[in-house]
Formats: structure tokens, sequence, C-alpha cells
């Protein structure tokens, strides 16, 4: 990969999503030189096409589709590239999304690499511009490695599975708001995906397990009485 | 030899009518170990295509020449060697330009993916490799490179189990199931292998990667939830047998039950 240059501008990178999600991948992109702006309205989006110049957009197209000709209709037009992220299992969705100009899919539940591996992909596709990646990022103390899946803590290293790492980031993203069982499930699997609320529970003792976190006194992650989870420290934003 | 496959490839005849820039089917040569070559060659009945399978990239790029390919997919875990001399290919089937190429790469493994796009791969897969996903990547390649409409199969027959990809309605004789992603998948690796005894070991392998081992029971509480949709008793199983101390066998009962 190409050496840092310091001051280099960063990729611009559209979300369209939900703010809990939005959050998710804008802290997951800050493994790369991006920087991101999250927007569902229509009438900002087009303002920020014109002020603000994205390289590449990542769109929920289960909500919010009609994004794919708003901001026109990809790669094949030579627009900005669009990355398109979807629940449904239905290939006759993705297959009419490609067809409207998407020029690429995720699919929830996606494991953190893919939002690394994808826009780094359209990026050198539609610009030519090999996007410098940035493996380790802190979150409020805890070093998170997404390339070798393993956080560390305090000099101790852990290993995540990609489930817990999923679980890690969007509870991070989102540090400071109290993230519903239901929520969870919605941004890491997927409605369709079969999955029941207490497996949340289970994949959440886990994390703060290998956290070494109590969940009496919790450092990281904090249980909200019938409501969900809560990550405590806020991510910082400076690498390393 | 290759085994017929447990799939009835009822459509195949159809395929003239969609081969509107091509001669004939799309020809794809898929180059995997073997229990998830076999389970993509059965995803790959859902659309209108010639398979063709290698089980090492020797043997792989021994087939170029006699297959010419108009696509590529490879599981970069093949096992011992190196999968990525299979990238970028060039082949006169595109008008001397690369043969697009899908990899196939295990989940959370940024490095690898990194590496497979700068080696110029078309797409990724990530393993567990979910078919509805699979086929819609495929197609869309073929869209993006050759203008080619692929004829899309939503419905293949695995015994009397009928799996409609675009509905993702799984019918068994006249039940309904709901299937979650994994299930389908995993009722497309053993179906594919229809016969053959796939090991814990492989299943893991096939659908969760090498690395995802963290929890050894995952493999079998799947199979007893499959089982428990297809109402299958472990038993006297209709479909999923367990060879104990080897792993779970789908039962190639094609002739019985047609």
């Amino acid at each position: 990969m190409p050496a840092k240059r310091d001051g280099e501008e960063r990729a611009r990178v559209l979300l369209v999503m939900g703010e809990i999600l939005a959050n998710l991948v804008a802290l997951t992109l800050r493994h790369g030189r991006y920087e991101t702006r999250a927007t569902t309205a229509t009438r900002e989006a087009r303002e920020l096409v014109r002020t603000w110049d994205p390289q590449l957009a990542i769109i929920d197209v289960d909500h919010h589709f009609e994004f794919v000709d708003l901001l026109g209709r990809g790669i094949a037009h030579g627009e900005i590239p669009l990355l398109a992220l979807t629940r449904k299992r239905d290939t006759a969705v993705k297959l009419s999304a490609f067809e409207r100009g998407v020029d690429d899919i995720i699919e929830v539940p996606f494991t953190l690499d893919e939002i690394i591996a994808r826009p780094f992909a359209l990026m050198r596709r539609a610009h030519g511009i090999e996007v410098d990646l940035i493996p380790r990022i802190n979150l409020g103390g805890l070093i998170v490695d997404v390339a070798r899946q393993r956080a560390e803590l305090d000099g101790k290293k852990l290993e995540l599975s990609p489930i817990q790492q999923s679980l890690l980031y969007v509870l991070a993203a989102n540090a400071g708001k109290t993230l519903s069982r239901n929520e969870l499930v919605a941004n890491i699997w997927g409605e369709d995906f079969g999955i029941e609320s207490n497996v949340v529970d289970r994949h959440v003792r886990e994390l703060r397990v290998k956290l070494g976190d109590d969940w009496r006194a919790p450092k990281y992650i904090e249980t909200v009485a019938r409501q969900g989870y809560r990550f405590r420290a806020l991510p910082e934003s400076r690498s390393n | 030899m290759p085994r017929p496959s447990a799939v009835t490839r009822r459509s195949i005849a159809r395929a003239d009518r969609s081969a509107t820039r091509l001669r004939g089917p799309a020809r794809i040569l898929v180059a995997a170990n073997e229990p998830i070559e076999k389970m993509v060659q059965m995803t790959l009945d859902h659309g209108v295509f010639e398979t063709h399978v290698a089980g090492t990239t020797a043997e792989a790029h021994r087939k170029l020449a006699e297959v010419r390919p108009h696509l590529v997919i490879v599981d970069l875990d093949l096992s011992g060697e190196n999968g990525m001399s299979l990238i970028g290919l060039r082949n006169t089937e595109n008008g001397g330009g690369t043969i697009p190429t899908i990899a196939m790469t295990r989940r959370g493994d940024v490095w690898t993916k990194l590496a497979a796009f700068e080696a110029g791969v078309d797409d990724l897969i990530t393993v567990p490799a979910i078919p509805e996903e699979l086929v819609a990547r495929v197609v869309a390649l073929m869209r993006r490179t050759y203008g080619h409409v692929v004829q899309f199969v939503p419905e293949i027959k695995v015994r009397d189990i009928r799996i409609d990809l675009v509905t993702q309605r799984v019918r068994a004789g006249d039940r309904r199931l709901e299937l979650t992603a994994l299930e389908q998948a995993l009722l497309y690796l053993l179906a594919s292998n229809a016969g053959r005894v796939v090991s814990r070991g492989e299943i893991l392998d096939s659908l969760w990667g090498r690395d995802y081992v963290s929890d050894s029971n995952v493999v079998d509480r799947h199979v007893r939830n499959l089982r428990l949709k297809l109402k299958d008793s472990w038993r006297s199983p209709r479909y999923i047998e367990t060879i104990s101390g080897e792993g779970y066998r789908f039962i190639d009962a094609e002739a019985a039950a047609d």
C-alpha cells in the first residue's frame, strides 16, 4: 500500500441511512482516510452533492432506494460510485439494484472488513485513488485492530469473533445512546435473519467477558434496564 | 467420473433464448475445494450456465484453455495453493481483455480482500456463501462485462424439496418452511454433496470460515434446526444422516424419489 502523506485530502463518503447504521459505518470508515456525512433528506443530499462533492455514496436501499436515481446511477453513467446496503435476501431486488446503477452491494449482516474492502475497491475503480488504511483505531482506550480481528486493552490482547467485533463497533459508534435489542438485531443481522433478541444478550455477555467488563460496574457496556445497552466511553477521533 | 448432481436441471433447455450475445450458455470455471465446489455448482443451477470445476489451482490453469470460461470463481483458500494466480487472466472470450473473476474469501479477512482487489478481482463473495448472494453477483458481473442477460432460474429442486431464491420460499412436499440464510446455505452444501459424508470441519470451513470457530457445537446446532424444519428424524432420516464420528451425509435417493 502506498505510504501515507500528511495533509492529504480525505476521500468524501456520503452515507444515506438511519442514524445508528450511519454511525457504525462512519466509525468503521475511520479505518481509512475518509470523511463522512450522513443524511436521509433529499434536499440535504442534493446540497451536499453540489457543495461537498462526495466521491462515494453508501445507500441503505431497503429504506432509501430513491437516492440511487437522485445521486446519478453509478460508475457506468460516469457518476458517483454507489454502494448499496441491503438486508433482503432477494436476488430480484439485488439484480434490479445493479440494473438501476448500483455498483456494489453489501449484505447485512456484514462483517466490518466489507465496509473497508468494498469502498476501497470502488474508490480505486472509479477514481484511481488508493485510500490509505488505518488498521488500528482507539475506542475510548480500547485499541481495535480490524485486520487482525483483535482488540487490545491495557496491553492485553483479546480475540474477537466477527459478530463480537460488529457488536462492539455499533455500540461504540453510538456511544452515549441506548440501543434496544431490536435496534441491535436490525443493524447487525437485519430483521430477516431470524435472530431472537436473547441472542443479543448472549453476545453482549461474551463480549463483556472478553473486555473484562463487569455488568455491575461497567467501564464500557452498560445495561439500561428494559431498554437495551449503552456504550459509555466516547470513541476518540484519532488513530492510535 | 463426476457423479450426477441431485438437482433437477429442468430449465437448462431454455438456455438458448437468453443467449443474446454469447453463443450458448455462459461457461464458468469454479476453482475450490470439494464441498464448496459442489455447493457453488449447485447454486449456479439457478442460472443457465455451463459449470466446470477444478479442485486445485494447477487443474484450473489446465482447464482454462479447454473450457475458455467467461467467468472464473476462485476460492482463495484453495488448499495450499495460490488462488490469486487465477485472477486477471487474459482470454479471447472478452475481446482480449481479462476474464472476469469472483474470489471467495473468509469473513473478517480484510487483507486478503484488499489483496484480491489489488490483483484485479471483479467481485468478492464472503464465506458463508449465501446461495442467493452468489447468484446475484455472478449474474450482475456477466451483465457488467458482456452485457449478457443470464436466464435466471428462481426455483431448483433437491429431491422433493423446492427452493425458490426470489421468494425465499422452501417447500418440502406440500409443507412450507422458513429457512434462515445459514440454514439454506447448509442445505445447499449437504445436498450438493449428496451421498458423500461432509465432516464438521468441512462444514465449518465452508460456511463459517476457519477462523470463526467460536463455538464447536455451531454445526450440530444448525443441522438440528434444519432437520427440525425438514421434519427429518435423526433415527430414521429421509434427508440428513449422522455418520457417527465423521459428520453428516445427505441421502442420495434421487432415483427413488422421482
